[in-house]
C-alpha cells in the first residue's frame, strides 16, 4: 500500500504546485489509511530540496536522476515508475492536472486498471463504498462528480484546489538511475519568456484587445512586476499574434485557478471565462461598462485602461514602499 | 500512409451549459453539436498532410451514437475518405478508447498516425490518446502544435508544454493529440458534401469495454457575488483590496 505523486522541480527548486499535490496526497492517505506517501520526481535535484517534501507529508521521495530525465519522456518516464507501481501497489497515484500528467497518469491509470479522475479539484467522498471526485467540466463551465469504479484511483489535481500549511519533517530521498528507451528524441527547448511560468502563478494579469496591439504590452508587464504575477491573453490576442500562444488562457488555450485573475481590456466573452472562472478572485479592467466581464468579477473598474493601469501600478508601487519603509 | 482521427461530439463552445436527468446528463435539447475544436485541428492535420502527400488515406473514427453521424459526414466532406462509427454512447475515456483499440484488433486495420484532439471541451479529459498509445504500444506524442513528416519518414513535431516548447523527433507509429493551431480548421466545400455521400461510413457494434468512471452528476458553479466597482478616480481602494482581502501584496 502507498499513495504515490508525481513531483516536479524546475531551476533547482520543487514547485508550489508539488508541494499542494503531496500535501493533497498526504490527506488522502491519511483518510483512507492507504499507507504512506511516496514522492516520485525526475532528474537533477538537491536531496535537501526533495527532503522537505516531508512538509507536508512525503514519507519518501524516489529520485531518478540520469540522460533524458530533464525532460517528460512519456515511455522512457512510464517504464520506470512502473517498476515503482509494481512493488508498492498503491491506492491512489496523484499527477497534477499539467502537461506532464496529461503525458503520463492515463500510461499510469491504463496499467494498474485505475479509474482516472483528471481535473480534480477536491477530497473524495466514498459513497456506497466507491470513491467519489469532484471535477472540472465543461471547460471551467460547470463541475462534474466522478465515480470512480475500481479500488485504486489515478487522479489530476487542479492546481489551487487544496489549501495546506507546511509541518515538520524530512522525507528520506533515494536516488535512482534511469533506465530503459525513450520515445521520442529531444533536440532542444524553447524556454518561453516571462519569470513566473502561468500555471504556477498565484496572480495573472492578462489582456485582451482593448490593449490595441503588443506595443502596449509594458504597461501589463509593468504590473505584472509589482504583483510578482505571470502575464496571460485573450484568445483574440493570440490568434492576431500579438503575444504567443502559451499565454492563451480560455477555453481553447490553459485553464488556469490562480488566487487572483487581473483581466485587462477583456470583453469576457463565455469562452475565455471558461479557462479562468476557477480563479478565486478576479478583477477587470474595461471602459465599457456593458462588458460581459464585469458579470463574471468580484471588482471592476470602468475606465481606460491606458490611464488606470499605469496608476494602478504607481499606486501599488508606492504603497509596498510605504510598507517596506514603515 | 494511414492515419486515423478519433473525433467527439462536443457542445458548440457557445451553446448553455444545463443539466437533466438530475443533473447526470448534459441537457442537448435545442443545443448544436460540434466536432470537438481540438479534434478538429487534429483532422486538418489529416487533411494538410494528405494534400501535401499522395498516398494519405484517412478514416474518421467515433465511438458515440447516431447523434455523432452528421459529424462523422462533415468529416467526409472535409475530405477524410472513410467513417467508422462505434454504436455506444461511451461513459468515461477508458471506454471510448478500448472501443477503438478493440475495433483496430477486430478489422485488422493498421494506422501509421492516429490522431485526436488533446482533450474534450466537455468532458476536459484528455486521456483517450494516452489510452490507445498504451494499449497499442505506440509512441505517444501528446499536446502537439507543429507536425512535420521528413523525406526519411520521421515526426519532426513541436510540443507545447507549460513554460515552453520542445523539439523533438520521433517514428511512426503514434499516436498524436493536438492543441490548438496545430492546423487550420478547414470547411466542407459543396463537391466535398456532394461526394460525402457516397464514401464508406461502417457503423459497428459495440465490443463491451466496461468504464472505469461514471459520471454520477454536473452542477454548476456558485455564482460569484454582484462585481463592485471600484472608482478610478480612487484607485488606492483597490490597492487596500489587493493587500488586506486578497493578500497578494
Amino acid at each position: 500500500m502507498a499513495v504515490i505523486v508525481y513531483t516536479e522541480h524546475e531551476d533547482g527548486k520543487v514547485k508550489r504546485s508539488s508541494y499542494e499535490l503531496t500535501a493533497y496526497a498526504s490527506e488522502l492517505a491519511k483518510q483512507f489509511n492507504a499507507g504512506p506517501v511516496v514522492a516520485v520526481t525526475f532528474g537533477n535535484v538537491a536531496d535537501s530540496e526533495l527532503a522537505a517534501l516531508g512538509k507536508v507529508g512525503a514519507e519518501k521521495v524516489i529520485n531518478f536522476q540520469g540522460e533524458g530525465t530533464d525532460q517528460v519522456d512519456p515511455k522512457l518516464f512510464f517504464d520506470n515508475l512502473k517498476t515503482l507501481l509494481d512493488d508498492t501497489s498503491p491506492k491512489f497515484v496523484v499527477f497534477g492536472a499539467n502537461n506532464s500528467g496529461r503525458a503520463l497518469a492515463p500510461l499510469v491509470s491504463a496499467h494498474l486498471k485505475y479509474g482516472l479522475v483528471p481535473g480534480v479539484v477536491e477530497l473524495p467522498r466514498e459513497e456506497n463504498g466507491k470513491l467519489i471526485f469532484k471535477k472540472n467540466a465543461y471547460s471551467g463551465k460547470a463541475f462534474a462528480d466522478y465515480q470512480v469504479n475500481t479500488d485504486g484511483a489515478v487522479i489530476m489535481l487542479m492546481r489551487n484546489s487544496f489549501d495546506y500549511e507546511l509541518g515538520e519533517g524530512t522525507a528520506q530521498v533515494e536516488v535512482r538511475q534511469i533506465s530503459g528507451d525513450r520515445a521520442y528524441n529531444i533536440e532542444r527547448v524553447e524556454k518561453a519568456t516571462g519569470k513566473v511560468p502561468l500555471t504556477e502563478a498565484d496572480v495573472v494579469v492578462s489582456g485582451g484587445r482593448g490593449m490595441k496591439g503588443p506595443e502596449n504590452w509594458h504597461l501589463l508587464e509593468e504590473l505584472a512586476e509589482e504583483l510578482g504575477a505571470a502575464l496571460a491573453c485573450s484568445k483574440p490576442v493570440s490568434d492576431m499574434g500579438w503575444r504567443p500562444h502559451t499565454e492563451h488562457v480560455g477555453q481553447t488555450g490553459l485553464t488556469i485557478r490562480p488566487t487572483l485573475y487581473i483581466a485587462v481590456g477583456i470583453s469576457g466573452a463565455i469562452q475565455h471565462l471558461a479557462g479562468v472562472s476557477g480563479s478565486r478572485y478576479i478583477i477587470a479592467i474595461n471602459k465599457d461598462p456593458e462588458a460581459p466581464i464585469f458579470k463574471a468579477c468580484d471588482y471592476g473598474v470602468v475606465a481606460d485602461l491606458f490611464e488606470v493601469v499605469p496608476k494602478l501600478t504607481k499606486a501599488i508601487r508606492e504603497f509596498k514602499e510605504k510598507q517596506a519603509g514603515g | 500512409m494511414k492515419i486515423l482521427v478519433a473525433i467527439a461530439r462536443t457542445p458548440d463552445t457557445t451553446a448553455p451549459i444545463d443539466f437533466v436527468d438530475d443533473g447526470k446528463k448534459y441537457k442537448e435539447e435545442g443545443v448544436q453539436f460540434i466536432i470537438n475544436p481540438y479534434d478538429e485541428f487534429a483532422l486538418a492535420k489529416a487533411m494538410d498532410l494528405k494534400d501535401e502527400r499522395q498516398d494519405v488515406e484517412v478514416t474518421v473514427i467515433s465511438v458515440d451514437s447516431n447523434k455523432a453521424d452528421q459529424l462523422l459526414r462533415k468529416a467526409l466532406a472535409i475530405g477524410a475518405d472513410k467513417a467508422v462509427r462505434i454504436d455506444v454512447e461511451p461513459e468515461d475515456a477508458w471506454q471510448a478508447a478500448g472501443e477503438i483499440v478493440e475495433w483496430l484488433k477486430k478489422s485488422g486495420e493498421q494506422f501509421d498516425l492516429i490522431f485526436t484532439g488533446k482533450e474534450t471541451i466537455n468532458y476536459n479529459g484528455g486521456l483517450v490518446g494516452g489510452y490507445i498509445a498504451s494499449l497499442l504500444g505506440y509512441t505517444y506524442i501528446p499536446e502537439t502544435y507543429k507536425l512535420n513528416i521528413t523525406d526519411d519518414g520521421k515526426l519532426d513535431i513541436v510540443r507545447e508544454i507549460e513554460g515552453g516548447r520542445v523539439f523533438l523527433k520521433a517514428d511512426m507509429p503514434a499516436v498524436i493529440t493536438a492543441v490548438e493551431y496545430l492546423a487550420e480548421p478547414r470547411l466542407p466545400s459543396m463537391r466535398g458534401i456532394m461526394q460525402a455521400r457516397t464514401k464508406p461510413f461502417s457503423v459497428e457494434q459495440p465490443a463491451g469495454i466496461e468504464p472505469l468512471t461514471t459520471t454520477v452528476k454536473h452542477y454548476l458553479p456558485p455564482k460569484r457575488k454582484e462585481c463592485k466597482l471600484i472608482d478610478p478616480e480612487n484607485i488606492e481602494e483597490l490597492v487596500e483590496i489587493l493587500h488586506k482581502e486578497i493578500k497578494v501584496i
